[in-house]
């Protein structure tokens, strides 16, 4: 069941440097939501606001309040909060010493689940719904390492799946990939989204403009416009908005 | 001036040959040592010289000094393993807790003393309360050598996986400790398992802790019984030394051996 994630004025910190500045943003639950900006401009640290991820680097802060559906997340533990709003990263990242089941898996056993019939049946679940279960149904005892970098990818995608998340943060997921496998990862976001809440981090504006229905622009931590895509992309409201989509900077 | 290719070529063989020349000199010494010590060794490991020295009486069963390096060498890696995992994990992953800075100063500075300040150490602190003798003691001993070298190596090899692997575990809701003991430890556990036998191969010959801490039995350990052969006045005493020596050489090379072979794993 998808949710609504709501940002209210977010910030973050570094140390002492302001790197997101008031951010206000409500993503729609079955969209898909674009973060784009030149790099630098707070898109990687909002999203690891929303999932509270950004606890994890040393020095780092935010003030603000973050909803998932009615619930602040802060009113959760941090765990639960990454199990209900996944994440999947810039490169794949597999746990290397892992099989491809065990990768899967991992979500479901670090909650305590043991019944291996009903963590088969997730990690399959998982493995169909990022279209990968077809092309490893019949090797998921080989180490995820030796699969090709898409299919990595699509591997830590059934990785999130599997802790049954309502929301899913992309960070970039096709930055690594080759133009086919991009193409693929976006026909699975497609599919994914009528599930899901979605958003995604791209530098890449035709990625935005073909897979996101919304899209925000960040520049140096700040959000400037936030619309529809079609909107954004032909119509911005703010200069700075028109001159980064047509290219002038960035 | 232009430089002409042929006097490029014969600089460039000189300079080739320098390299050799040096790498030889290094390698030397290192070559000779271990001809002396199998050539001198398999003489004092000779059923002859063994009889010699079993009919004199001084004690030197070499049953006993194998049995006692094996024993003491796996009392320290059963002392030293887990703190110096445990620590080294503490200092890599909580980089921020406020005991930190002094525990890394220790460490360091334990790390860089001589072994032979760990056996007066255990000899003042233990082995003089206790007015005797012990493997026990040599391990405690050895432990104290070789933990702030575990400590510092785990934390180096927690630092160099890459963040995105704690992220991901992190994104699928693994708390702290279960990040360390699901995914790190595993992740590690090859490289780890290289340092600890790495670390086990330096201790097995050090003799400086042992002679205050179990010089009362001198065949306790090899390298201990090869120092105190040595010393002695009986030309069948010194070919005892070479031959324990061998024997500890050959038990480090296979350490040494096992774990060579453990990072061409990790390697590919």
């Amino acid at each position: 069941m998808a949710d609504v994630v709501a940002a209210h004025d977010v910030s973050a910190y570094y140390g002492q440097t302001k790197v997101l500045r008031g951010v206000t943003l409500e993503i729609r639950p079955n969209e898909v939501t674009a973060i784009i900006g030149p790099p630098g401009c707070g898109k990687s640290t909002f999203v690891r606001c929303l999932n509270r991820l950004l606890e994890a680097i040393p020095d780092a802060r935010m003030t603000g309040d973050i909803f998932l559906g009615e619930q602040n997340v802060y009113h959760m533990t941090a765990e639960e909060t990454r199990r209900k709003i996944g994440m999947v990263f810039h490169r794949p990242n597999p746990f290397p010493t892992m099989t491809i089941f065990s990768n899967v898996a991992a979500g479901l056993r670090l909650q305590g689940l043991r019944n291996r019939s009903s963590i088969a049946d997730r990690v399959e679940r998982s493995l169909r719904s990022a279209m990968l279960w077809d092309e490893v149904k019949d090797r998921l005892q080989m180490p995820a390492v030796l699969l090709s970098t898409a299919q990595q990818q699509q591997l830590c995608i059934a990785r999130v799946l599997a802790v049954d998340p309502s929301v899913l943060l992309l960070d970039e997921p096709a930055s690594t990939l080759s133009p086919m496998a991009t193409l693929q990862i976006e026909e699975l976001i497609e599919d994914l989204k009528t599930h899901y809440t979605i958003l995604i981090v791209t530098h890449n504006l035709q990625q935005a403009a073909r897979v996101a229905d919304k899209t925000a622009f960040f520049l140096s931590g700040e959000m400037i416009e936030y619309g529809k895509t079609t909107h954004l992309f032909t119509t911005p409201k703010d200069k700075r908005t028109e001159d980064y989509v047509t290219g002038r900077f960035g | 001036m232009k430089v002409q290719p042929k006097f490029r070529q014969i600089k460039s063989k000189l300079w080739l040959f320098l390299w050799f020349f040096l790498g030889i000199v290094a390698v030397l010494p290192v070559i000779s040592m271990v001809v002396e010590v199998v050539v001198r060794g398999l003489q004092g490991l000779s059923p002859a010289v063994l009889d010699q020295v079993s009919a004199s009486s001084f004690g030197g069963n070499l049953i006993h000094a194998i049995a006692g390096t094996i024993i003491i060498t796996l009392l320290t890696a059963a002392v030293s393993i887990p703190v110096g995992l445990m620590v080294g994990v503490y200092l890599a992953e909580y980089p921020n807790h406020r005991f930190m800075r002094i525990l890394r100063g220790l460490v360091t500075t334990m790390a860089d003393l001589p072994a032979v300040i760990g056996g007066l150490f255990v000899f003042s602190m233990i082995t003089t309360h206790m007015d005797d003798w012990s493997m026990i003691y040599s391990s405690i001993a050895l432990s104290f050598v070789l933990m702030p070298r575990l400590i510092r190596d785990t934390e180096q090899i927690f630092h160099n996986v890459p963040s995105i692997i704690r992220e991901g575990a992190l994104a699928i809701g693994a708390t702290k400790w279960q990040l360390i003991f699901y995914v790190l430890v595993p992740s590690c556990f090859r490289f780890l398992m290289r340092q600890w036998l790495h670390g086990l191969a330096r201790v097995m010959g050090e003799t400086a802790p042992l002679i205050f801490t179990s010089f009362g039995d001198h065949a306790v350990s090899l390298p201990l019984a090869a120092f105190t052969f040595a010393k002695g006045p009986m030309k069948g005493w010194i070919l005892e030394a070479w031959g324990r020596s061998l024997l500890l050489l050959v038990f480090v090379s296979i350490l040494l051996l096992v774990s060579k072979q453990i990072s061409r794993r990790v390697v590919h």
